[in-house]
């Protein structure tokens, strides 16, 4: 089996949570390959600007998807935001690597008392209220939008304004402030 | 609990995105625990991820990727890890907010007249330090500088510094740019919860002094 084509387009998350509901129902793989072929590139492209080498991309991803699988029946198709939930199972994956890279980096003994389950993931977003953020973002200047991506998925989110906008490093924070209010605007907008 | 000082858009930016440092990520949680606005804010931007992540454009994958992805399907989930037996935490005098309260601690240490400092074990963590601070009231904190970000949540009691009033549930954030004093107010005890990026660069004669102390 081949992943659907890679080149697919976004599709809406009504779409989205079809496949995963196809996935609950009836463990239908061809459901699991197109949402492997628009999720696992672009998990590909946030975790190695999370700074993660390719191994662990490869690995990451794989865990994420794999949860996707296990944990479909548990996803509510009818409101569930789909690409909230696959990115908190990433983002959550993500984490539990960290520490359990930086424990080996300080050779400490893993302690018992670090929760390693990640929280409920995303389940208290609604396909709504993710519509929402996207109908946002769709109105915000170009800009602006790369401002808020690097400052959610940059590691070092001030430089790259910097450098992105080409401005002096301290003015950044003053641009960050204004594309974050201008997007809370548009967030609090009635639709 | 009325909540006046939060993370900014940009620290909860990180944390949604899973970047921050884990004793940062320790604050920033604790707080989010204390405060529903924040809470909220949180959610969203988990959704505000999840459509910037639709938006990210793709990379290559290895060509073998999906493939081993597939042949795991089949594979037996792993049994749930039984919870391990928890040594009860030393008790602190204190109610410490869920994400923390686990945690080993060192117990109380002496840090100076009215002050005393107890370190939070986070081995995942080496470069920071996660520590509460008990400062009596009417103390003055030592006058700092940092050479990194610092995340103070308070748990107890109030603090002033150039920013204004921080009160228990309060978040204030520091980095390098900035040098703070603050003050306790009030009649209560104050305890704090702070990660500490980098060291501490004490000004004043007794923050000099009680660095060593408390090996920031």
């Amino acid at each position: 089996m081949r992943p659907a084509d890679a080149a697919v387009q976004p599709f809406d998350g009504a779409e989205a949570a079809r496949l995963v509901a196809a996935i609950a129902r009836e463990g239908d793989r061809q459901a699991f390959a197109r949402l492997f072929a628009f999720y696992a590139p672009r998990l590909r492209t946030f975790l190695a600007r999370q700074g993660f080498g390719a191994s662990d991309c490869d690995d990451l991803i794989q865990d994420t998807m794999l949860a996707v699988w296990r944990k479909a029946e548990r996803f509510d198709a009818e409101a569930g935001a789909v690409s909230t939930w696959i990115f908190t199972i990433c983002r959550n994956l993500g984490i539990d690597r960290r520490r359990r890279l930086g424990r080996r980096l300080a050779e400490i003994e893993p302690v018992s008392d670090i929760d390693p389950s990640p929280s409920a993931e995303g389940e208290i977003i609604t396909r709504e209220e993710e519509t929402r953020v996207r109908r946002a973002l769709d109105q915000l200047p170009a800009e602006q939008a790369e401002v808020i991506t690097l400052s959610f998925f940059s590691q070092s989110p001030q430089t790259e304004i910097a450098r992105a906008l080409g401005i002096p490093l301290g003015t950044v924070k003053s641009r960050v402030r204004l594309a974050m209010n201008r997007l809370r605007h548009l967030l609090d907008e009635p639709s | 609990m009325t909540v006046s000082r939060h993370p900014s858009p940009e620290l909860l930016a990180r944390y949604a995105a899973g970047s921050l440092p884990p004793a940062a990520a320790l604050v920033v949680e604790s707080h989010l625990s204390l405060c529903d606005t924040c809470a909220a804010a949180h959610r969203e931007a988990l959704a505000l991820a999840g459509v910037l992540l639709e938006r990210q454009s793709p990379s290559e994958l290895d060509a073998s990727l999906f493939e081993r992805t597939l042949a795991r399907l089949d594979e037996k989930r792993p049994a749930p890890t039984p919870a391990q037996a928890r040594r009860p935490p030393r008790d602190l005098g204190i109610r410490l907010p869920a994400p923390i309260a686990e945690r080993a601690t060192s117990g109380w240490r002496w840090m100076g007249p009215g002050m005393a400092f107890a370190r939070l074990d986070v081995p995942e963590d080496p470069k920071t330090n996660l520590v509460l601070l008990k400062i009596g009231a009417g103390k003055r904190m030592p006058t700092h500088g940092h050479s990194g970000e610092e995340l103070t949540l308070v748990l107890q009691g109030a603090f002033e510094d150039e920013h204004g009033r921080c009160a228990a549930g309060d978040l204030a954030e520091e980095d390098d740019d900035t040098h703070h004093t603050p003050v306790v107010t009030g009649e209560e005890t104050c305890i704090c919860l702070a990660s500490i990026e980098g060291r501490l660069r004490p000004h004043g004669l007794i923050g000099r002094l009680v660095s060593p102390l408390i090996g920031l």
